[in-house]
């Protein structure tokens, strides 16, 4: 009974405190106008 | 017809395929999650260790086909695109094995576990990686502006999860009306997976890819080696890496559910009814955050949805008989993780940008592989966690059903 219990509740529950960790480390959003804004125009140095 | 008009008319053929092909996509999956191990255990007769085994081993080695079919991916170059030629070829494979998995031998228990271990791996390549890598990777590849990708990266999450609500409420009458027991696994998964399958074609034939790679490396073909460089040295893909590993450890310990239902609850509360709302709280849950993640952005928005989650799992356990807080409890594990669903794909659409912009290739096959080996590897954890918790807490396949009268 314990084991299923562990594996049905306490197991998500470390995975979501873990999960949480790792989103708050992603920050690459912030940066991506600006990558768009270089990656465009290096593409249109590319073609020309 | 003038070209903002026909732009408009193609992003909403898009986002139809999209819908289609994820809903498509999970009719074969998430029932697979729910059902598999107790398929195993309850009508295979597989010990829960040997099945924990199977679990595990195939996981890894299906993580390692990730990453030789991304890099198959990106270096695929037709009038298709990269990843849409892959859903035509990989349809018919994947329906077939889908069947032969949920086909009990006439063999002992040492012949069934490996006839398990072999259809396994056929059902995780063919159909939870050929199929799964071109359908994430389509966000990234449709269209390079933000705002459209959030959109499809919702649609899709949306989608999937209405899919997963659909086959797991459905799952238990219409397995019965095939007659339930082996059959009617056979029957049901064979034709959720067709189902799927046709619905994943629909998508290919709606969608079309239309970011290009740099001008300049546009003809070649990226080599492996080249490619793998790439994705290592991008240092987002090892922080999205972590999160698909672990966002899908925690799904996969939902194949202790019907476990759950029958020993904590004696069999008070349908396992498929209960899938079904943990589906429908995350489809919900993937609405409720498109404002969320507009405001605060993806991963912060993500975070959120993962607290609620966790607030729901401590609630369960605080009152792990009490079925009105299960059905409180899956309400708040479902919406929160509702919360990272619909985001997952845009994110990774901005890893793929990232590692543009840091090492000049763009590499979406890779990027959304190495995601998705994480996935597996995540899930095969999850997996064999699980059973080695039921193995040492003697679960046992025949007293289980004995109570659920099968």
């Amino acid at each position: 009974m314990t084991a299923i219990k562990l594996a049905f509740v306490g197991a998500p529950f470390i995975g979501s405190c873990l999960i949480i960790i790792m989103l708050l480390m992603f920050r690459v959003e912030k940066l991506i106008p600006a990558i768009k804004a270089d990656l465009e125009e290096r593409r249109k140095r590319a073609s020309a | 017809m003038s070209e903002p008009n026909m732009k408009t008319m193609s992003l909403r053929r898009d986002k139809v395929g999209i819908a289609f092909g994820s809903f498509g996509y999970n009719l074969g999956s998430a029932v697979l999650m729910t059902y598999l191990m107790y398929f195993l255990t309850d009508n295979m007769l597989i010990s829960a260790a040997s099945v924990s085994v199977i679990l595990f081993v195939s996981r890894i080695i299906d993580a390692f086909t990730d990453l030789w079919m991304g890099s198959m991916m990106d270096r695929t170059k037709s009038k298709m695109g990269k990843a849409r030629p892959w859903l035509l070829w990989m349809a018919a494979p994947a329906v077939i094995s889908m069947a032969l998995l949920f086909v009990v031998p006439p063999l002992n228990e040492t012949g069934r576990t490996i006839y398990a271990f072999i259809t396994y791996n056929l059902v995780a390549f063919f159909y939870l990686t050929a199929l799964a890598l071109p359908m994430n990777a389509l966000v990234a590849l449709l269209t390079s502006e933000t705002k459209h990708r959030l959109v499809l990266s919702q649609i899709f999450g949306f989608f999937s999860t209405l899919g997963a609500v659909f086959v797991n409420f459905f799952s238990s009458p219409i397995m019965q009306a095939f007659g339930g027991g082996s059959m009617g696994y056979f029957y049901y998964f064979t034709l959720m997976a067709l189902i799927g399958v046709g619905l994943m074609l629909l998508c290919m034939k709606l969608t079309k890819e239309r970011v290009q790679d740099d001008p300049e490396k546009a003809g070649e073909k990226m080599k492996f080696r080249t490619g793998a460089k790439v994705v290592v040295r991008n240092k987002y893909w090892w922080n999205a890496m972590g999160i698909y590993l672990m966002t899908s450890l925690v799904p996969s310990c939902w194949a202790a559910t019907a476990y759950y239902c029958i020993y904590w609850l004696d069999g008070q509360v349908d396992t498929g009814h209960l899938m079904a709302l943990l589906w429908g709280g995350i489809t919900a849950g993937i609405l409720l955050f498109v404002p969320v993640s507009r405001k605060v952005g993806k991963a912060n928005s993500a975070a959120i949805g993962l607290a609620i989650q966790a607030i729901g799992s401590v609630l369960l356990w605080l009152a792990p008989t009490s079925i009105p807080m299960l059905w409180i409890s899956t309400v708040f594990r479902s919406v929160g993780v509702g919360g990272l669903s619909g985001n997952m794909n845009a994110m990774m659409a901005d890893v793929v940008d990232y590692g543009e912009w840091k090492n000049g290739v763009r590499c979406e096959g890779l990027t959304y592989s190495g995601a998705s080996f994480g996935a597996k590897v995540g899930a095969g954890l999850g997996g064999a966690v699980v059973a080695a918790l039921l193995a040492w807490g003697s679960t046992s396949p025949t007293r289980q059903s004995r109570r659920l009268g099968r």
